[in-house]
């Protein structure tokens, strides 16, 4: 599974959570999503429960704060699918 | 009977059927059932009534994905009676506005979709949405309106079982009078057939009709009825206090001018003739008139062989001997829109003040004389002089009756 790959499902998720926002400028850097896209603590909520359920894996609460933007995310997502 | 005279001003709703006030009543007119196949995820092919509204019409798919399809209706409802109404909203006091919705259940959709969708990871609460609690909250249907409309003036649904419609109506019109507010947007709504729990409790109780015609399964007083098709719907009423309506001109359904509400306290599912007959002798008493004055009966009706049974008994009881009074139902063409039923049916007949038609009963090829019902309008409209009242059944589970009187405006 590939840095590349897992962005697009991200990407992917975030468009089916949130299907009026633009994602075309969300890059792999630190911006916050928020930033970027019209995501708010509910949406974020959905785009981490997708994840959990799409990687099959639990995130634990304290570790939401490193899902806020998309180099963290994937970071944190290569990370768990390596262990 | 009301300190206030009410009135009905607007009219929004979405039955399997039609999708406004003239589209429904037009195929009510010309018999055009609204009934087909549905795919239920564990049931497979079933008979329902399914809505094609335009759910992006008033909302986002964002909000439509957070919120539940009761509430997606209400809110096509909700827009939909507005506009009818002619009013802008801007122009009022939102914290002075009521939305009450009749609801025969809420939350079992719901829950059925939270299970699924834990369903493959070993039903690990983990995934559980956070959404599951606003989406399965008793008060979700009426809740979601406000959200969508911005009105911030009490909300609640009503549970009722399939009287709900109904009472969501009369609980509007009382919280008028009570002054609790200026206008109601009031009604019901049904989701009922997105949980495969409500076809497999009726299937196993031997209450779900079959048919290998969808469109002939709901057959009201027909010898061979055999149950109720289980449709999704709903129908809200924009209601005012009279001088209200006139004071802005605004174009007036009916005025109500009875109801009545009361219980069974017998059983659970089994329906009771005196009861259902005190609670329309009720409704008349409140209206000041006579049964005879009734010009239609637009009957609960389920198709289920007791229900139909019990109701024509206790309508052939007050209205037997009254050949002005017609007989007629909306379930044959829609099947059981639940919550909403109450609401949806007196819809359909409101234009009757206009046209002066009572549509008819569809699939009644041979009525069954057990139900008493003697003056029931089959197979084509009937054109009446001069239609001035209109009577509306609406019962349900664990007993619950209501009765709902509206007169023409003149």
């Amino acid at each position: 599974m590939t840095r590349e790959s897992i962005a697009e499902t991200i990407i992917g998720i975030i468009k089916e959570v949130m299907p009026h926002d633009d994602c075309s400028t969300l890059q792999d850097d630190d911006v916050p999503f928020a930033n970027r896209i019209n995501m708010d603590s509910m949406d974020f909520l959905d785009v981490v429960l997708a994840l959990q359920k799409k990687y099959k894996i639990e995130i634990p609460d304290e570790d939401f704060g490193r899902l806020r933007n998309m180099k963290s995310t994937l970071d944190y997502l290569e990370s768990r699918l390596k262990a | 009977m009301y300190r206030d005279r009410i009135v009905i001003t607007g009219v929004g709703l979405t039955a399997p059927n039609g999708n406004s006030l003239s589209e429904f009543r037009k195929n009510l007119i010309e018999g055009r059932s609204g009934v087909s196949l549905y795919k239920d995820r564990l049931m497979g092919e079933v008979i329902a009534g399914v809505c094609n509204y335009d759910d992006t019409k008033y909302q986002t798919k964002k909000d439509i994905r957070r919120g539940t399809r009761a509430a997606s209706i209400g809110i096509y409802c909700a827009h939909e009676a507005v506009k009818d109404a002619n009013i802008d909203l801007e122009k009022y006091d939102k914290s002075d506005i009521g939305i009450y919705v009749g609801i025969t259940e809420h939350g079992a959709a719901e829950a059925v979709d939270e299970m699924f969708s834990i369903k493959d990871f070993e039903y690990n609460t983990k995934y559980v949405s956070h959404y599951f609690s606003p989406k399965s909250i008793a008060n979700n249907p009426a809740g979601e309106v406000c959200l969508n409309l911005g009105i911030t003036g009490p909300h609640y649904t009503l549970g009722a079982a399939c009287a709900a419609g109904n009472i969501g109506l009369i609980h509007g019109a009382q919280m008028l009078a009570l002054g609790e507010v200026s206008l109601a947007i009031a009604g019901g709504v049904s989701e009922s057939i997105r949980a495969f729990l409500s076809f497999a409790s009726f299937k196993n109780e031997g209450a779900l009709a079959k048919h290998s015609d969808p469109e002939k399964a709901c057959r009201p007083f027909d010898k061979d009825r055999n149950g109720i098709v289980i449709s999704e719907g709903g129908c809200l009423f924009i209601l005012e206090k009279l001088e209200d309506a006139l004071a802005r001109n605004a174009k007036i359904y009916a005025e109500l001018v009875g109801y009545a509400i009361n219980t069974d306290a017998t059983d659970y599912v089994v329906p009771n003739r005196q009861r259902q007959e005190q609670c329309m002798i009720k409704a008349l008493q409140r209206a000041a008139i006579r049964p005879q004055d009734i010009n239609i009966i637009n009957s609960h009706s389920t198709s289920t062989p007791l229900g139909d049974r019990t109701e024509g008994g206790s309508i052939n009881s007050i209205f037997g001997n009254d050949d002005s009074v017609y007989i007629t139902n909306t379930k044959s063409y829609i099947g059981h829109t639940m919550g909403a039923a109450g609401a949806l049916e007196l819809a359909g007949e409101l234009p009757s003040f206009e046209d002066d038609i009572v549509h008819h009963s569809l699939n009644l090829d041979n009525l069954d004389p057990n139900c008493m019902i003697t003056n029931i309008v089959r197979k084509e409209p009937i054109k009446v002089n001069n239609i001035k009242y209109v009577l509306n059944n609406s019962f349900g589970m664990l007993g619950i009756n209501s009765t709902v009187i509206v007169r023409k405006y003149e």
